[in-house]
């Protein structure tokens, strides 16, 4: 490490509150170009709504969110995407009524300004997604579990963001799905793009982000190289069944 | 049998009015997650500004017609911004209530408006059609109601091309299924709605023009009975479906048709909302599914 990569994200102190209970109780963190940056976490940690308020879906009581040196805390939510942050949610909230295609078309048809070709776009993906170009005109309602998060997945990249924030992409699938959803992460990578991923999965996370910040009940419990996180004692009993 | 396809086609042809004025209560009820009342009094100002544009600025039917889509469109958008957007929250499936009365509110205030400032009895209008009647063997078609089908079903094909030809159209349905994965998708899900303000609205008023343009009278009462129908086809067809609205209109067109023809115009409502009490009780998600 002799230059550290220029930062993309910082996250200070922010705090949520859904009515009287606190959901981020001042988190920080940064992201930086390049990076993979897990977060781990227990049920109810706050890691979605982290998640969340990055993106300025729910309402931040305190704290502030950049963006390449450029606040964002205010930004209207739909502008986010605009700046170059790219978000699958958990539960991957597809268009059901729409067809494959069409979903993917949603993930790009807002960013007129990034000069992209929709159809070289598509093929990008359904390279990187191969079952999804079978699938083309089909309902996402119909897909599978596993084709559903490619498709989720491939939306948010159509637009071809420098930043993506993965939330549970391993949820609810075959351990086989889940080794080619992580492949598809350390792919990004690759390209030069760079994650914030939510797992549930914690060894699995662990072993493909760079870094990573382990949240308790709304707070960031420690943080540190995910390699040194793996070797905690306390984040290898509580975490990773040690 | 040539009395009864009669009226079958008289009914098909009225219906069409219904279906458009029925799609503008569909559309804002599947995108901004409002029943919007306001929209019968769409129809009434969207016929009095073809009125008034035909009368004072001498338009003619085509010019007039854009003149209300113009019209009733920017209405719907103040409604919008005044009534509904205040008291609403989209991203919140429970709460109807608020502006649904809020529309109510807005929908007497420009009920009473009119009463105020048009002749309350209703008034000739000027931009009646008079296009030749169709003749096919025995069963007669008058000119205007012809003209008046067949400038809806050109408005609903538009109405299909925007929705599922067109960028907008993806958006409109994205918002419609899921606003907050519009949003982080990057749709400015608040411009979608007033767009799909301005077109339900706009809707409505062509629903208005029409009708104007086949009974030749135009009243301040007219978009409350026409606005009370399209809210009867919008849940028989079920609430969030586009064909449905559609098919809804037809059946209510024929319907009404039928009575008239066998019974008595003065058993219309009764058995219309005979009809509506009895589908609220047997298939109350209505006829066809929801487009979200």
């Amino acid at each position: 490490m002799s230059e550290a990569p220029p930062l993309l994200l910082r996250v200070t102190g922010l705090r949520v509150r859904y009515g009287s209970i606190r959901a981020l109780d001042g988190v920080s963190l940064e992201v930086r170009k390049g990076e993979i940056v897990s977060i781990i976490g227990a049920n109810g940690a706050g890691k979605s709504t982290l998640m969340k308020a990055i993106m300025n879906l729910v309402r931040k009581e305190t704290g502030r969110v950049e963006y390449k040196a450029h606040d964002m805390t205010a930004t209207p939510p739909y502008k986010i995407p605009l700046a170059g942050l790219s978000y699958v949610p958990e539960g991957r909230q597809l268009f059901s009524k729409m067809s494959v295609r069409e979903n993917l078309e949603m993930g790009i048809i807002s960013f007129p300004g990034r000069g992209l070709s929709i159809q070289a776009e598509l093929q990008r993906v359904y390279r990187m997604f191969p079952v999804l170009a079978t699938r083309e005109s089909q309902l996402a309602g119909t897909l599978s579990g596993g084709e559903q998060q490619m498709l989720a997945m491939g939306r948010a990249l159509m637009s071809r963001p420098e930043f993506c924030l993965f939330d549970e992409p391993s949820l609810g699938l075959a351990p086989l799905l889940q080794r080619e959803v992580f492949r598809a992460i350390a792919a990004l990578r690759a390209e030069g793009v760079s994650t914030l991923l939510v797992e549930q999965n914690a060894k699995k996370a662990l072993e493909i982000s760079d870094r990573c910040y382990v949240l308790e009940l709304g707070k960031v419990a420690f943080e540190g190289p995910s390699r040194d996180v793996a070797a905690d004692p306390r984040v290898e009993k509580a975490y990773l069944g040690g | 049998m040539e009395f009864f396809i009669q009226q079958i086609v008289n009914g098909v042809l009225l219906g069409s009015t219904y279906a458009l004025i029925a799609l503008g209560f569909t559309l804002v009820f599947g995108i901004l997650n409002v029943l919007n009342l306001a929209q019968a009094e769409m129809v009434t100002w969207g016929a009095y500004a073809a009125y008034f544009l035909s009368l004072y600025l001498g338009f003619s039917f085509p010019a007039a017609l854009v003149g209300a889509i113009l019209f009733a469109g920017c209405l719907g958008i103040l409604v919008e911004r005044l009534a509904i957007r205040p008291v609403s929250n989209p991203f919140k499936e429970a709460e109807h209530l608020s502006p649904l009365i809020a529309t109510i509110g807005v929908g007497i205030a420009l009920q009473n408006l009119a009463i105020r400032v048009f002749e309350p009895k209703g008034t000739p209008f000027p931009l009646a059609f008079s296009g030749a009647a169709l003749d096919l063997g025995r069963i007669h078609i008058a000119g205007g109601k012809l003209s008046a089908f067949a400038i809806s079903i050109i408005v609903m094909g538009l109405l299909m091309v925007i929705l599922y030809r067109t960028s907008l159209g993806k958006k409109i349905r994205a918002t419609a299924e899921d606003p907050q994965a519009a949003i982080f998708l990057g749709v400015n899900v608040y411009s979608i709605f007033t767009i799909v303000m301005f077109i339900s609205s706009a809707l409505g008023g062509i629903g208005g023009v029409l009708t104007a343009s086949i009974y030749g009278i135009i009243s301040p009462f007219m978009g409350a009975s026409l606005g009370l129908k399209g809210l009867v086809v919008m849940i028989i067809g079920g609430v969030s479906s586009l064909s449905g609205a559609v098919v809804g209109g037809i059946l209510l067109g024929i319907a009404e048709a039928l009575i008239i023809g066998y019974i008595s115009s003065a058993y219309v409502d009764a058995v219309v909302f005979g009809v509506l009490t009895l589908m609220l009780i047997a298939r109350p998600q209505g006829l066809l599914p929801s487009f979200k």
